[in-house]
């Protein structure tokens, strides 16, 4: 699947801002992306969102198809 | 500054029509004494200074910001707070019309707005618009934009005039005295404009489409 | 249940009824922040660094702590040592080590008015007296306010462990500069080499503050046993509980937090000063204590909204089609990281379809109290920025304001800045509705000027948790985690209302605690009555469910043969068809049925929508003194649907309002020391009663299809737009264009005199 990494997470974790992995869920997506680049594990929790095929993920568990794209970009929650 | 090592005072005044005593040091501001040794937490304090009049209370018929009096001043003086405001259980129309058109978010500032508009109706029953918004501009709101306080103010000071008028009148018959449907400030009933370019506009569908609501008429074509 | 219900079928929604907590809130028996009280309370003040940068090389307290009635004295080296971590913080992401730092400093001061040492005391004046008795020796530090000076080479650096996030590589030397977030599509250089019109300009302003006319303030409580209450006006009761539980090392479950009516908070009240102070010092004194604010202390230590500088340069095509728009801004960070400079990338010209983009932002700190948010963070800065350079391309192609947004503007399905599609959004639909507007073809008189903008805010969702009750007489109790701060418990009590089919009279209200109901995020991001009322209509659903299920038992019929109607149960067929059974009937029946009757949702909610506005302002400006005055005003926004109007409108008019301060009066002032120059309501112009006319609010309502009840957040796009909106009109009004906020008298009689 496709991964887009939004600023600022593209350079200050991965050096780029297009990704190509395989993952079953959110869960194992960050698990991965932390295994490429330590430490976006520990904020993901805190400061990234996901959108899966344009949509916002809020829940990490739902199953990611093969042929998805999956656009990894920060938090807003606002005041 | 404050003296704590000096002895207090006992300071004897009328609070809301009861007579009460109560202990301060010299410093002590009539803020802090109703908020602290009368525990009349309804007065407020935002600044301290006199700047945003969430504290104003009225001593012996002049309204004044409390942080900027001292404790010891208010001696055998009347003091009225925003507690004392509601007859019994019945609010004041103030109060009411507060709260029937919205006129308060985080409520805060409430008390104070409340306190200066009751002041303002009973010098002046019939206020303009923008006397109202010179008597209130030491109060300080930083939620509504002030205007559904000022619609308040004046549908308030229409209802205690038919109240002057109608002494005899139950609190329904004043009510629909003042709900005169030509009123510019009378909100029975939302306009709603269809208009036709939005609905051109307006993409497909029932879930989608698009409604304007307007709430009243700007003040200037109304009072030109 | 998911798709929003044609209008006409709701008998609650959309009508204006008295707010639950109106009467205690008009009578001053509401208890906020500075009114809680606990027996045998200690009151606590706060020593402040007079520097704006400097080392504590030592903190004397044995003075203070020997006077009478002090029975407790706390410093930075009272905290635990704790690692560093990331934490959600309302809207943004903050390390709580440097949340901790803010509470109280350690080793070195960052800003005037930084917390140093604090004491409890039997008697505010002692407090007050005791904090002057403690000596601080400190070592004075070159400081530095200004974001491109804090950016220079050799600028005084107030952290040696920040480096520059969001650069590759990694940088190696420590920086200011704490985060830049970068987008870019297409070629930007040659699109605006290409473009008929081009605006370009440097937009700069000071922080400002949210202005809430409550200051902070708590009560904390921590026993011998290691439990603890905290009683405070926060916009999160959760957030200050995870906070000051991971600052202090104790479990979440040991630290009960209790909400208290919250005077205002526009994002300034997600974060935390005083609540961990307090704590330290009630644990030392075996008391309660309170900490409460001065409102000089709000001024100089609590978050401001970031001051920037923005450069931008948009180019249009003859048509008025926008080609290219490279921005670039810098926003303070103040004294830590922890803002988030992508919202204003995301915001800056999200609203409009651009095929070349070049969006940097920079998150640059210096030595003022670290940045919060404030309704819509980041969005109205860089919205000043790109709509003032719109107003300058539809003067150059002489192209209506309303037009040229019209022909750039997004429509659902569009590509947001992040590449996530617009749902079903309304700007073209609150545009069309100011071009037909009234306001916007009346005529205008001698120096006058109507200016317009439009903006965006994306909105959130997120964690809430809700229960909705069954009493035994039939009335409802509803049950949230989210702070009301401006009429929230009347939408959440209408919008059960409205699923159970039943008065809004019959349901009541609480905002609990901590302890008293599951997890919700802050009232922020405009989430409440879109997230928390999700929560509300899961929980009254299920509710729902269970009185038909409870009425077929009594009835002994099948569940699926009970229908819920005008808040009635109806047996629909068998024997019983056509019997009725109230929800009274139901309620005192339920004991023997199955047993009281109460549901909880805690979801986390997607399907959040952004919230787009479009404000028209008229001013007069003063050619002898530069004094403008704003003379009619019209914010349309689209709001979904309003839940309850009259709280709607009020958002809209607040934080129109808010925006109209920020343009005209508002800003922070510091002297060459360092040192804030106008810490008080008197020269922090905010603005009165007297400064304004009616604020007029247009809800236009697209709903929004993921919302059972069609709710958009409406909290924070009101404020998006004025700032643009205010400058366009003076700069229609006296033809001279200004930059730099706030139009002041002075810079607008200086604008008018250089004509």
């Amino acid at each position: 699947m496709r991964i887009v990494v939004m600023p600022p997470f593209d350079r200050e974790f991965f050096g780029g801002d297009r990704l190509d992995m395989d993952a079953t869920n959110l869960f194992d997506l960050v698990a991965r992306l932390d295994a490429r680049a330590p430490g976006f594990a520990t904020i993901a929790e805190a400061r990234a969102a996901f959108a899966i095929d344009g949509v916002f993920a809020p829940d990490w568990s739902l199953p990611l198809a093969d042929a998805c794209e999956v656009i990894v970009l920060p938090r807003v929650g606002g005041g | 500054m404050n003296y704590p090592a000096m002895n207090k005072l006992v300071i004897s005044a009328t609070v809301n029509g009861d007579a009460e005593s109560f202990l301060c040091d010299p410093g002590t501001t009539l803020l802090d004494a109703l908020r602290t040794e009368l525990g009349l937490t309804g007065t407020k304090e935002g600044c301290g200074s006199g700047d945003c009049g969430a504290c104003t209370v009225m001593l012996d018929g002049a309204m004044v910001c409390s942080c900027l009096v001292l404790a010891a001043e208010a001696e055998g003086m009347a003091i009225h707070t925003i507690e004392g405001v509601a007859e019994g259980g019945a609010l004041h129309p103030v109060q009411a019309k507060f709260l029937e058109l919205g006129a308060l978010q985080c409520g805060f500032c409430t008390p104070g707005f409340i306190v200066a508009a009751k002041a303002l109706l009973e010098r002046h029953p019939d206020p303009s618009e923008t006397e109202i918004r010179y008597w209130l501009a030491g109060n300080l709101c930083r939620c509504t934009g002030y205007d559904k306080i000022i619609r308040a103010v004046i549908e308030a000071g229409a209802e205690l005039r038919q109240e002057r008028k109608a002494p005899e009148l139950g609190t329904q018959d004043r009510q629909r005295l003042v709900s005169d449907p030509s009123d510019s400030t009378d909100r029975g009933a939302l306009a709603t404009i269809e208009d036709a370019a939005l609905s051109d506009a307006a993409f497909e569908g029932e879930a989608a489409a698009a409604k304007v609501v307007g709430n009243e008429p700007h003040p200037t074509e109304i009072e030109p | 249940m998911n798709a929003p219900q044609p209008q006409h079928a709701f008998r609650v929604v959309g009508t204006r009824p008295v707010r639950p907590d109106g009467v205690d809130k008009v009578t001053g028996k509401a208890i906020y922040g500075p009114d809680f009280v606990a027996p045998g309370m200690l009151y606590g003040a706060i020593l402040r660094s007079p520097h704006a940068h400097a080392r504590i090389r030592s903190i004397g307290t044995s003075k203070a702590s020997a006077l009478p009635g002090v029975k407790a004295v706390a410093t930075g080296r009272d905290f635990p040592t704790i690692e560093s971590l990331v934490m959600t913080v309302g809207e943004s992401a903050s390390d709580i080590v440097h949340v901790a730092r803010n509470c109280l400093a350690l080793d070195k001061v960052l800003y005037e008015g930084h917390a140093v040492a604090a004491v409890a005391a039997t008697s505010q004046a002692a407090a007050d007296a005791a904090i002057q008795a403690i000596t601080v020796d400190y070592d004075v530090l070159p400081h530095v306010l200004g974001l491109e000076e804090a950016m220079r080479e050799g600028a005084p650096l107030l952290h040696d462990d920040v480096f520059t996030k969001g650069v590759s590589p990694k940088p190696d030397k420590p920086s200011n500069a704490s985060m830049k977030v970068v987008i870019e599509r297409g070629d930007i250089d040659a699109a605006l080499a290409g473009a008929a019109a081009v605006a370009s300009g440097r937009y700069t302003m000071e922080p400002v503050h949210q202005g809430y006319i409550e200051p902070h303030g708590c009560v904390a409580s921590w026993n011998a046993d290691g439990q603890a209450q905290i009683w405070c006006s926060s916009q999160g009761a959760f957030a200050v509980r995870s906070q000051v539980a991971s600052m202090l090392g104790i479990a979440q479950a040991d630290l009960r937090v209790t909400p208290l009516e919250i005077g205002g908070g526009f994002g300034g009240k997600t974060a935390v000063y005083l609540e961990p102070v307090a704590m330290l010092l009630s644990r030392k004194a075996g008391r309660p204590v309170r900490l409460v604010m001065s409102r000089g202390d709000v001024f100089r230590a609590t978050g401001p909204a970031p001051g920037a500088v923005i450069d931008v340069r948009l180019g249009a095509d003859a048509d008025g089609k926008l080609v290219g728009a490279d921005i670039e801004f810098k926003y303070h960070g103040g004294a830590y990281p922890g803002l988030n400079a992508h919202s204003g990338v995301i915001c800056s010209i999200g609203h409009y379809n651009v095929p070349n983009a070049r969006l940097i932002g920079w998150e640059v700190l210096g030595n003022r109290p670290a940045s919060k948010a404030y309704r819509a963070p980041g969005a109205p800065q860089v919205n000043f920025a790109v709509e003032s350079a719109m107003d300058e391309i539809a003067l150059q192609l002489g192209i209506d304001p309303i037009e040229l947004r019209l022909r750039n503007a997004v429509r659902p399905g569009d590509p947001q800045p992040t590449g996530v599609p617009f749902g079903a959004i309304g700007y073209v639909e609150c545009l069309e509705a100011a071009k037909a507007h009234r306001h916007w073809s009346a005529p205008l008189g001698p120096n006058q000027g109507r200016g317009l903008a439009g903006g965006f805010w994306g909105n959130y969702g997120g964690p809430s948790t809700a229960q909705v009750s069954i009493t035994e007489d039939g009335s409802v109790t509803v049950t949230t985690g989210s702070p009301d701060i401006g009429g929230s418990r009347a939408s959440m009590a209408m919008m059960a209302a409205e699923t159970l089919q039943v008065p809004y009279e019959q349901v009541r209200v609480t905002i609990a605690d901590t302890a008293a109901i599951g997890f919700s995020m802050v009232t922020g991001g405009s989430r409440v009555t879109f997230a928390t009322g999700k929560a509300v209509i899961a929980a009254a659903s299920q509710v729902v469910d269970t009185l038909k299920a409870r009425a077929a038992r009594i009835w002994g019929v099948e569940p699926g043969e009970v229908a819920w109607t005008d808040g009635e149960a109806v047996c629909s067929s068998g024997a019983k068809a056509g019997e009725r059974m109230t929800l009274r009937q139901v309620a005192a029946r339920a004991a023997h049925a199955g047993g009281p009757i109460s549901a909880e949702a805690a979801l986390n909610a997607a399907g959040w929508l952004p919230g787009f506005a479009v404000h028209i302002c008229d001013v007069e400006a003063d050619a002898e003194t530069g004094h403008v005055r704003v003379l009619r005003y019209t914010a349309v926004q689209d709001v979904g649907r309003a839940i309850h109007p009259d709280y709607v409108e009020g958002q809209i008019q607040g934080g129109a309002v808010q925006g109209i301060g920020w343009a005209l009066n508002e800003t922070y002032v510091y002297n060459a020391d360092g040192r804030l120059d106008n810490p008080g309501f008197l020269d922090y112009r905010m603005p009165v009663a007297s400064d304004l006319p009616m604020i007029e609010a247009v809800m236009v309502e697209v709903p929004n299809p993921d919302h059972p009840y069609g709710v958009k957040g409406v909290g924070e796009v009101p404020i998006v737009p004025p700032l643009a909106a205010v400058a366009n009109a003076v700069a229609r009004a006296a033809g001279v264009r200004l930059r730099d906020l706030p139009l002041s008298p002075d810079r607008v009689y200086a604008a008018l005199n250089a004509r």
